[in-house]
């Protein structure tokens, strides 16, 4: 239980507050923050993060950033906000689609996917100065971005007048290369943590199921093996847990897979939801799902207890993304 | 082919008589007119609704990518098109039902696309002439409850960079 004191001076507000174990009856943290009142929301959210570490041993999500898509009267937006939906800001916005926005590692830039010149092409825009610059643009799509984890490359998808196919980039665009290559579908990909694996989707063995590759090309495995379709990888900060979208009877929802067991979890109903990000503390997975032809984004934690939706602004809104710690 | 020809020779006579009247306006730009393209491109075919050129969709059953029956002399007037107008610059622009995740249906749309670029270079239609693309789920109905509804966003969309 958290007990405190709120005192407001000078356009200053100071927040002492106690964290006391009830059955133990013993104060366990007491802090004191400070800061202008125009901050109070940061403060709350240094507050929430130091309890739930005290907790739980693991740094809290509550200061970190999402983005997400949003779609109102037939324009798109790719918006960044705090974890909880507030303080939303526009990053770019576009008549056309925007898709596939993923946060650098150091959580200074994102990649996005804009169909503003009529077929998929890759961005890298700065979150510090606001300028982006093409990625990829070559002939048929440009999509999927996903970093590598030390930032210095990206996975992606391109088709020339083929099916998509996965390849590796520079940054600025530079040093392309083939990861793998098949006559089938490969899309979707996405880095283990120490950057020795890319998981992706593909549809090689008839239906999307997700496979596994060494990051310098090689032959892949198959990971997914469980439902209809397995498609929309993702994978936890301490890369044992993947997240990823099951079809069974034509319902779509999150389940976690620990590559360790091999056990899957369904954590979602749906029926239709998509794009799984864990949090970066690993303990929280944000999603998105689709009613009566709108979109919304919810939180469920990985143990599947508790759920949160969004609503943001009633907007339409789809593809979220979690952005890591800062360091 | 009786029209296209007529129509080429009346516009032929008209820009021979053009020639012969020599215009001194150093305001008119340089390059290739509108004109030009008219001609060279035949847009007129393109855009006459009793034309089959005017027909730009070419739908797909579930989980297929097949080029259907139905649709054949449909993809074959536009390869031929292409084929015979070495200027001609295509899209073939796939889509999907909004089911799934985005970036797979990315990928799904490209498969029909790519279809129907195949069944097009049999005809003669070069990939130097045609780019194939894909906008997945983006621009498909959300509020498709049947397969009557999903099954109009299992599209190829044709279009040219001149129409």
């Amino acid at each position: 239980m958290t007990l405190g004191q709120v005192e407001v001076n000078n356009n200053r507000i100071k927040v002492n507050w106690f964290l006391v174990d009830i059955n133990k009856k013993t104060i366990l943290t007491t802090m004191e923050f400070s800061g202008p009142v125009a901050q109070y929301r940061a403060i709350a959210h240094k507050i929430s993060d130091t309890i739930y570490e005290k907790i739980t041993g693991i740094p809290g999500v509550f200061s970190t950033k999402i983005s997400y898509i949003s779609k109102n009267k037939g324009r798109y937006s790719l918006n960044v906000a705090d974890a909880d939906g507030f303080n939303v800001q526009s990053v770019v916005g576009s008549p056309q689609p925007i898709i596939s926005a993923r946060w650098s590692p150091d959580a200074a830039k994102i990649a996005y996917v804009s169909f503003e010149k009529k077929k998929p092409i890759i961005y890298i825009q700065s979150l510090v100065t606001g300028q982006r610059t093409v990625v990829a643009n070559f002939k048929g799509n440009n999509s999927s971005p996903s970093w590598a984890p030390d930032g210095r490359r990206l996975a992606i998808v391109l088709t020339y007048n083929a099916n998509s196919q996965i390849y590796l980039i520079d940054p600025d665009g530079s040093n392309l290369k083939p990861l793998i290559q098949s006559t089938h579908i490969d899309t979707e990909p996405v880095w283990s943590p120490d950057g020795k694996f890319i998981y992706f989707t593909s549809d090689r063995g008839g239906r999307p199921q997700i496979y596994k590759v060494s990051s310098n090309g090689g032959e892949p495995q198959r990971v997914s093996f469980e439902g209809n379709q397995n498609l929309n990888p993702n994978i936890s900060p301490d890369g044992k847990m993947l997240s990823y979208v099951m079809q069974e009877e034509g319902r779509f929802r999150v389940v976690l897979h620990d590559l360790q067991t091999g056990q899957i979890t369904k954590i979602t109903d749906g029926p239709f939801d998509e794009a799984p990000k864990f949090s970066p503390n690993g303990h929280v997975i944000l999603y998105a799902h689709k009613i009566n032809g709108s979109g919304d984004l919810s939180t469920v934690s990985i143990d599947g207890a508790v759920r949160q939706s969004f609503n943001i602004h009633a907007d339409d809104i789809r593809e979220p993304a979690w952005a890591p710690f800062v360091k | 082919m009786k029209k296209s020809l007529l129509l080429a020779s009346l516009l032929s006579l008209f820009l021979v008589g053009c020639s012969s009247t020599p215009i001194n306006d150093a305001s008119k730009p340089a390059g290739p007119s509108v004109s030009n393209d008219e001609k060279d491109l035949d847009l007129a075919s393109l855009r006459d609704p009793n034309n089959i050129l005017s027909k730009r969709s070419v739908y797909f059953d579930y989980d297929k990518d097949v080029v259907k029956a139905e649709y054949k002399d449909l993809v074959a007037a536009h390869a031929k098109y292409v084929a015979s107008h070495p200027r001609a610059k295509m899209t073939l622009t796939g889509n999907t039902d909004d089911r799934g995740s985005r970036e797979y249906n990315v990928s799904l749309g490209q498969k029909r696309s790519v279809s129907v670029k195949k069944s097009m270079n049999v005809l003669g239609a070069q990939d130097t002439q045609i780019e194939t693309v894909s906008f997945g789920e983006e621009r498909a109905d959300t509020n498709c409850k049947d397969d009557a509804c999903y099954g109009k966003d299992r599209r190829v969309d044709i279009s040219y960079e001149k129409e």
